[in-house]
């Protein structure tokens, strides 16, 4: 077994995908994150220092929070971080 | 800034889509790239932004005068002086309070005190990364294996690049120059294998190496004397995982960014436990590094073109010097000696060649496998004393068989070898049918797999081992 060669970094073998294909990948992943664990925005946000930028930030996620939980898109999460917690015997911390 | 936090993935979010609807305007698009990098670096610290510039300022200078010169004295009096200059800002952060304590020790011991003052200055982040970077760049022009850029943009870009700006992988310079000439072709984007060292890299980095390192490891290498010699020797393999996942989690998750933004990064982890020499070890562990070593160290010290002792004192100096590199800690030092005389018991064996494999595979990786384990707890261990201590309490502590390990960390154990055993075809095989796979299906198992992380992931993310380096 030799080294590679890391001068020349060829393409890897796959099959191309459109730049828009790529793109719907990474915001929709995003997206549905975001509605699927919607409490990890706004606590991230609170951890910055109060400013104006922060509290219509803060206000935005929490909106979202909001939406995503009278749409039942928490459940899921919250759900399976109750039995994972359960059944490892570990705390929020 | 962390790979696996909300402010990554909005920063991301957003250099994403700029950088490729600059990809038309290239210097445009290398400009913006540079300025997000240094944002990214300025997140953890501001003033050193000016040691980042500074560094790619001055190394692009002198590989401009290492150009116009003739070969002769003059050329390699510049071309050290340009080496020294790099060496030397290192050495100030990060090994200049070593060596004066060191100093002042051994004169102690010669009964010649001294007295020298040490210095109080913070480390700056990926120091040692970014001086391989602009070395690289500088000995390959100096051996004219490159043409130096006439474009400033360029060298701020190659070295201050954010995937590989804080921990690696090495990116040699001609390697990642040759990419910046033109555009991205956003067909060379191997979507599938992009999300899989993405996401893979978060669960080895949040799951594996968290819960390894917090619910484990950091509590036996703190007070070794503690615990029963099941718990050390599982310590032992618990660190070798975790200190596999964070950082091959690292690099992995930088190859990915920087593919999905136009730039390929060389491989930089190869199931490094499967091997079955120490030789063997080091083509799969920290790939970039071993090659960096091997051209710009072990082969210009001459390399295995003298004498057997030539050889071998070569092989002791680039392991011990590799070692340092790692941190000003003699436990490092004796880390990468006792690779060194591995790598050189080996040859004295002639095994490593593999001409005359005298023991069966089982075996051989057997030994390299506890070899390399039990030089980790030098590499973890916070000094040379805890580090005999922990070895002391393994080989002749009470011979306890119960252990402290929960089932949760013994699950992620087993996870965690699980990657180093599971065919490297088999991944090639996933990529291939995700990127034949329609778009929901593409957008289904990246969100799956971050959403199982985060139900099982602890609170908080500590940072990489290697951000330390």
């Amino acid at each position: 077994m030799s080294l590679p060669d890391i001068e020349h970094v060829p393409p890897p073998r796959h099959r191309p995908q459109s730049l828009r294909t790529i793109a719907v990948v990474i915001y929709v992943t995003f997206a549905l994150l975001v509605l699927a664990i919607p409490q990890a925005v706004p606590n991230w946000l609170k951890g910055f220092e109060p400013s104006r930028p922060q509290s219509l930030l803060l206000d935005a996620a929490l909106a979202v929070q909001s939406f995503a939980n009278r749409m039942g898109a928490d459940w899921a999460y919250h759900e399976a971080r109750r039995i994972f917690l359960e059944t490892t015997g570990k705390r929020e911390d | 800034m962390l790979f696996p936090t909300i402010e990554f993935a909005i920063f991301f979010a957003i250099v994403f889509p700029l950088t490729w609807l600059l990809n038309d305007h290239n210097t445009a698009k290398k400009w913006f790239l540079t300025a997000v990098s240094y944002f990214f670096y300025g997140f953890w610290s501001v003033p050193f932004i000016a040691l980042l510039f500074g560094s790619s300022l001055g190394n692009f200078l002198l590989a401009l005068w290492l150009e116009r010169l003739r070969d002769g004295r003059w050329r390699r009096a510049v071309f050290w002086l340009g080496v020294a200059g790099n060496l030397a800002v290192l050495g100030y952060f990060k090994y200049y309070n070593f060596f004066v304590a060191s100093l002042i020790n051994l004169m102690l011991a010669l009964g010649l005190p001294i007295e020298l003052s040490f210095i109080e200055v913070a480390l700056p982040i990926a120091i040692s990364f970014l001086t391989f970077h602009a070395l690289s760049y500088i000995i390959d022009v100096y051996g004219r294996k490159i043409k130096p850029t006439n474009s400033l943009i360029d060298i701020l870009f190659y070295i201050s690049f954010f995937p590989h700006l804080i921990a690696g992988p090495i990116v040699r310079a001609r390697a990642f120059l040759e990419q910046t000439v033109r555009k991205s072709n956003p067909r060379d984007i191997a979507l599938g294998l992009c999300v899989f060292l993405i996401v893979g890299g978060l669960f080895k980095k949040v799951i594996i190496a968290n819960y390894l390192a917090t619910d484990f490891v950091d509590g036996v290498f703190r007070s070794p004397e503690a615990f029963s010699r099941l718990d050390l020797l599982l310590g032992m393999y618990a660190y070798a995982l975790q200190i596999y996942c964070d950082f091959s989690a690292y690099t992995d998750i930088a190859i990915g960014i920087a593919m999905l933004l136009g730039y390929r990064f060389p491989e930089n982890f190869n199931q490094p436990y499967r091997a079955l020499s120490v030789q063997d070890f080091w083509r799969r562990w920290h790939i970039t590094l071993s090659n960096w070593l091997r051209d710009y160290l072990y082969i210009p010290l001459g390399g295995s073109r003298g004498s057997r002792f030539a050889t071998y004192r070569n092989i002791m100096i680039t392991m011990g010097l590799g070692g340092l590199w790692h941190g000003a800690n003699f436990n490092f030092v004796i880390w990468g000696l006792l690779h060194g005389a591995a790598l050189v018991l080996e040859r004295m064996l002639g095994s490593a060649e593999g001409k005359r494999r005298r023991v069966p595979a089982a075996l051989a990786w057997f030994i390299t496998f506890h070899f390399v384990c039990l030089t980790w707890v030098f590499f973890r261990a916070p000094s040379l004393e805890q580090a005999m201590s922990y070895l002391n309490t393994l080989m002749f502590g009470e011979a306890v068989l119960s252990t402290t390990m929960s089932p949760l960390v013994g699950a992620v154990l087993v996870l965690g070898a699980l990657t180093q055993v599971i065919p490297v075809r088999w991944s090639d095989t996933v990529e291939s049918w995700y990127d034949r796979a329609p778009v929901p299906i593409k957008v289904a198992v990246p969100f799956a797999v971050i959403f199982a992380v985060a139900v099982a992931a602890p609170g908080g993310v500590p940072p990489f081992i290697y951000f330390q380096f």
